[in-house]
């Protein structure tokens, strides 16, 4: 069942808060959480936040299309470390 | 036959699809668009024990798991011949496929020496991760934790495997 539009989406309320003073002083600063179901909302872009995957924390660099999602999503809690040496055809831009 | 080290990965086959020996595969590359530009397709269970087959088409299917590539290869004409295939790796040579000037492998990444803009040696590229929101390279440290990077325009300066470095932006917490 979907969450009721009433509540809003579900952002753990100290992550909300590192957000919004953030936001407040234009600093960027990467947010550590563990709360991986907190939903990416507009105030999130262009931060990032270090997403606890039960291991470790994932480095996650919010974008406008993330918007909507969960933070978790974001930060597999398991990886397929693929075949040994594997060369696969992922690129980057310079 | 190329060399075993110049050939990459781009995809597996997965199953046949139809009566007609077309292959099922699921891409491996960034952009399935990529295999349009292929005349020859290595397929093979590792890299060093490869068949080439020269690709006769190519098409795209959209699914809910993501994109497949379905391709007919010269040879493959019916099912039976197309099962055989089933679980293979594709590979393409290096030097066939399209790379612009700026564009660079997440492969050749690896055993990069990092740095910051300020000219702080950080560490060396030891692994690259491929989260669903961006690469994160995972940066060895000596006497240190690892220290993961995203890979995004944001914290990367310069890529530069040429000269074998990466210049980073760190913002605060980050190398913490």
């Amino acid at each position: 069942m979907a969450r009721s539009l009433k509540k809003g989406p579900f952002v753990y309320y100290k992550l909300q808060r590192k957000v919004d003073e953030l936001n407040k002083s234009g600093k960027k600063k990467v947010v550590k959480t563990w709360s991986r179901a907190s939903m990416v909302t507009p105030e999130f872009v262009g931060h990032t936040f270090a997403v606890h995957n039960g291991k470790q924390f994932v480095p996650v660099y919010v974008t406008e299309n993330m918007v909507g999602h969960r933070l978790g999503e974001f930060a597999p809690t398991r990886v397929f470390r693929g075949h040994a040496l594997a060369r696969k055809d992922r690129r980057v831009k310079r | 036959m190329p060399d075993t080290d110049t050939l990459v990965e781009m995809g597996r086959v997965v199953r046949p699809h139809g009566v007609r020996g077309e292959l099922k595969i699921v891409p491996e590359t960034d952009d399935p668009g990529r295999f349009e530009a292929l005349d020859t397709l290595y397929l093979g269970r590792s890299s060093d024990a490869v068949t080439a087959y020269t690709v006769t088409s190519v098409r795209h299917q959209q699914t809910k798991k993501g994109p497949l590539v379905l391709t007919r290869l010269a040879g493959v004409d019916g099912r039976e011949a197309a099962e055989q295939l089933k679980g293979a790796t594709v590979y393409a040579p290096l030097d066939e496929l399209p790379v612009s000037d700026d564009e660079v492998f997440l492969h050749d990444l690896v055993g990069l020496a990092v740095e910051t803009d300020t000219g702080e040696p950080v560490g060396t590229v030891r692994d690259i991760l491929d989260t669903p929101a961006n690469p994160v390279y995972v940066v060895a440290r000596p006497g240190k934790a690892d220290a993961m990077i995203p890979g995004v325009p944001a914290f990367i300066d310069e890529l530069n495997p040429e000269d074998g470095r990466i210049v980073i932006r760190p913002i605060e917490g980050l190398l913490d």
